[in-house]
């Protein structure tokens, strides 16, 4: 059978689809609150794609994946300000300390599996946040270190949100890329057995033990970058944004998305920041006196609603919706 | 081939295995059998190294497997099924089988990310050999379906096939007639003696008297975690022991 090279990879199309989009949005949105917008849902896509692998195809929970997050943006942004490391520099140590973070959590803690793991990486994220807290000399403590530099190469910096906005979408491309590649292999098949049943995986001689190890330093590494490309923008780092919640919500963009789907990552980051942003714009319309907590009632409401209409995520629920009106 | 040495495994006090030595022969035809609660999946777990015995020892061709992980006996050429299938449901079935190629194939997480051309050689043989193993049994048709949406049958068959792929020499199969038509009973029987012909010893539980008895070249009886009786069907069926535990006291 000769096939077409669109037909033997269809994921190939949907890249290259993507990146037109992408590529091109700057063109068309020109309100810089959207870009910025558009620069954090790539941030936290690059977050969400390292939890899909993690939760989705080897199905190992995390609930303090804001860890790994946090300690890439603080070592960015401890190195390029208190040490005058130049920022590349300091982004690869960032993997580099993540990584090797990841590996020495993950030894003990897939002792445990399912809720233990949960509870456990929960507290993993929880005594980082503190940790990023109360390092005080380190890291400012819970003023935040502000002075970040901007990311440049040779003589060109990304002083812009649009040259940003490119730098990080095309990192998300990358990354998506590397990421089917992961999936559609003997790797990512081994990693969707452990899902399936460690005992059946162990039956034809998958090392569980070492491939859930390897995808946690991955998502760890995924997570690592982020954190650098979040404070090189934010040109300033606190505790903040690496709390339990941080990771509760990367929990809810992998889950609205998709778990088991690559495409579904940038989806799901996408969906849940646009709800925020929407509801943050529209609920004082709603109700003229609304405060946060009407707010965080409503997103509460629609994710509720969205998990219960498609529960398999938003990429899979759209498929199967389109599949039933072709059949009428 | 396998030799289980004084093998004794107690959970909580309770003896699950009493003691039990056992030899495989090469090539051979060998039958585990015994009321529930003998012990027999308790010692497919030790042979496969689910788990360690209390006491006692395992070879296979020699070699102690003493502290061996699972996944290492799989190189070492143990492959085995379960009693209920334990498919990759999510996975298609040619998937199945190409995880089952697992051991064979060399990719890491950087190969496979970068997709380097040795490795989508690689992942073209994986897929060529996941057919062949998929035809063996009779299921190249359905190598796109679901695993988990086959009928339980089939679901079998794709278990044989996946622990076929890793290229066992000695291959543990657990019930794989539970549950079985007459007529796919028939068909198992056959693909099992093909099984011996590609020169795997086979060890398998089963309850389905007949079926032991055309196939087993040894059939060995296991009850409450002790060997009652060992020999050829013949030996068994006639061994006042055995129909003592099958029958009631009375019957002997």
């Amino acid at each position: 059978m000769i096939r077409t090279w669109w037909q033997r990879s269809p994921n190939a199309i949907s890249v290259l689809l993507c990146a037109l989009f992408l590529g091109s949005l700057p063109l068309w949105v020109r309100s810089p609150y959207l870009v910025s917008t558009a620069i954090f849902i790539g941030i936290a896509s690059i977050l969400t794609l390292g939890l899909c692998l993690l939760m989705g195809y080897a199905g190992q929970i995390s609930l303090g994946h804001a860890a790994f997050y946090g300690l890439g943006a603080y070592t960015s942004a401890v190195l390029t300000v208190k040490y005058g490391v130049s920022p590349w520099l300091a982004m690869a140590i960032g993997v580099v300390i993540t990584a090797g973070a990841a590996y020495l959590i993950g030894i003990p803690i897939f002792r445990l599996r399912e809720h233990y793991l949960a509870m456990a990486t929960l507290g993993l994220g929880v005594i980082a946040h503190l940790v990023f807290l109360e390092l005080r000399d380190l890291t400012g403590g819970a003023s935040g270190l502000p002075g970040v530099p901007r990311l440049a190469v040779g003589g060109f910096v990304f002083d812009s949100d649009v040259e940003y906005f490119y730098l990080v979408w095309g990192t998300v491309l990358l990354l998506i890329i590397l990421s089917l590649n992961i999936v559609n292999s003997r790797v990512g098949r081994a990693l969707r057995a452990i899902h399936a049943s460690e005992a059946a995986a162990d039956s034809i001689g998958v090392d569980s033990g070492r491939y859930k190890s390897q995808v946690l330093v991955l998502s760890a590494v995924y997570a690592s970058l982020a954190g650098s490309l979040y404070v090189h923008y934010m040109r300033f780092v606190s505790p903040q944004p690496f709390d339990f919640e941080a990771s509760v919500r990367l929990v809810v963009m992998a889950a609205v998305g998709g778990l088991a789907s690559v495409w579904g990552a940038p989806l799901g980051a996408a969906a849940v920041t646009l709800l925020t942003v929407l509801l943050r714009e529209v609920m004082p319309r709603l109700i003229p006196n609304a405060s946060g907590e009407h707010t965080a009632i409503a997103y509460g409401l629609l994710l509720v609603v969205i998990m219960i209409f498609m529960p398999e995520g938003l990429t899979r629920g759209l498929l199967v919706r389109r599949r039933r009106y072709a059949r009428r | 081939m396998l030799a289980v040495e004084g093998v004794t495994k107690a959970f909580e006090g309770v003896l699950a295995l009493d003691e039990v030595s056992l030899e495989v022969a090469a090539h051979s035809i060998t039958a585990l059998v015994g009321p529930n609660g003998a012990g027999k999946t308790t010692l497919f777990n030790i042979v496969a190294g689910s788990y360690p015995p209390t006491r006692g020892t395992v070879r296979l061709e020699g070699r102690v497997l003493d502290g061996v992980p699972a996944h290492e006996r799989v190189r070492l050429g143990i492959g085995r099924t379960f009693q209920n299938a334990l498919l990759f449901d999510h996975m298609t079935v040619l998937e199945n089988v190409m995880v089952g190629r697992h051991v064979h194939g060399r990719a890491g997480m950087v190969a496979a990310a970068l997709r380097l051309p040795r490795m989508r050689a690689e992942e073209e043989r994986l897929y060529l050999d996941g057919m062949k193993y998929l035809n063996l049994v009779g299921l190249g048709q359905r190598a796109q379906t679901l695993a988990g949406s086959l009928p339980f049958g089939q679901q079998r068959l794709v278990a044989i096939a996946r622990a076929l792929a890793t290229e066992p020499r000695l291959l543990l199969m657990d019930e794989p007639a539970a549950g079985l038509n007459a007529l796919e009973k028939l068909d198992l029987a056959d693909l099992i003696r093909r099984i011996q012909e590609m020169g795997i010893t086979v060890l398998l539980i089963e309850h389905d008297v007949p079926l032991v008895m055309r196939l087993a070249e040894l059939i060995i009886v296991l009850d409450h975690g002790r060997k009652l009786a060992e020999g050829t069907p013949e030996q068994v069926r006639q061994d006042r022991k055995v129909l003592a535990a099958y029958l009631g006291e009375g019957a002997a």
